[in-house]
């Protein structure tokens, strides 16, 4: 019925909690809500998530960024690239 | 639009480097951080969707289906460069979960909050630069398993199969590149 804080902090950094049994999911929740230190480390591992989350919508910005100081192919690359598509075309 | 249609012309193949090389680029420095690394990774991509050009159905956007043939490369690359480690029991005992246990299960110390909000943070421009640099500081597999788990949130299943490592090794990685963020990131933010 009752889990180990190992066992809690286990699920919790496997981020397996879709998986879980209900009764499972229950006795987890149970668990992180009444342990003031599986509380805290569950809130960091929700942290992290949001991070991740910022850091997605973050990077299609950059990825689509084309000011002249973020990285681009050089020239000379694109030339390359652009002859082997064209290349293959006509085999 | 006609059925003989050559897929060259439909696709605009001789737009591509132009229109997508910029874009999957960076995408590719992201992820692998050797500049000559990403740039033969990008080449590679174009070369694969060439050959399976027939393939393409045009139901996702031609960006979207160049950097899902990029991101397997990427993976590719990683999976060959580094060496497979088998890991033993005890060091996985050792890292799961931030916590040190007793044997009976209880932890010994209390997790330590971040020292910033990450909501907050990624408001500011500088931080996206400080959390580049962390993420460059990481070993590729690890940055790679990153990206892969917690942006593209591809299961983990398939993770483990395209890297070729275990489930165990997966979640150690995982655990190693968080802390390693995390004390990168409260030094470079931080103090800043």
């Amino acid at each position: 019925m009752f889990l180990t804080c190992k066992q809690v902090s286990n699920h919790l950094s496997k981020e397996d909690y879709a998986k879980l049994s209900p009764f499972r999911k229950f006795t987890l929740k149970f668990h992180v809500l009444i342990c003031p230190i599986c509380g805290k480390y569950n809130k960091q591992v929700m942290k992290f998530q949001d991070l991740a989350r910022n850091f997605r919508k973050k990077q299609e910005d950059y990825l689509e960024d084309d000011r002249p100081e973020s990285p681009h192919l050089n020239e000379e690359s694109k030339k390359r690239m652009a002859e082997l598509i064209d290349q293959d075309k006509s085999s | 639009m006609p059925e003989t249609e050559d897929p060259h012309v439909k696709y605009e193949t001789h737009l591509w480097v132009e229109k997508y090389g910029d874009y999957l680029y960076r995408f590719a420095l992201m992820r692998l951080k050797d500049p000559q690394v990403a740039e033969d990774t990008v080449q590679e991509t174009f070369l694969a969707a060439l050959k399976n050009l027939h393939q393409f159905d045009g139901r996702v956007d031609v960006k979207y289906w160049l950097r899902g043939i990029l991101r397997n490369k990427s993976v590719d690359y990683v999976r060959k460069s580094v060496r497979r480690k088998e890991l033993q029991d005890e060091q996985v005992q050792e890292v799961v979960g931030q916590l040190l246990f007793k044997t009976s299960g209880i932890p010994t110390s209390r997790p330590k909050d971040w020292a910033f909000d990450p909501d907050a943070a990624f408001a500011q421009e500088e931080f996206w630069e400080a959390f580049k640099g962390c993420l460059d500081a990481l070993p590729d597999q690890s940055r790679l398993a990153f990206h892969l788990k917690m942006v593209d949130e591809i299961p983990t299943e398939e993770i483990c199969k395209e890297l070729d490592i275990s489930d165990n090794y997966l979640w150690v990685t995982l655990h190693r590149a968080r802390a390693q963020l995390k004390t990168c990131l409260e030094s470079k933010w931080s103090a800043a």
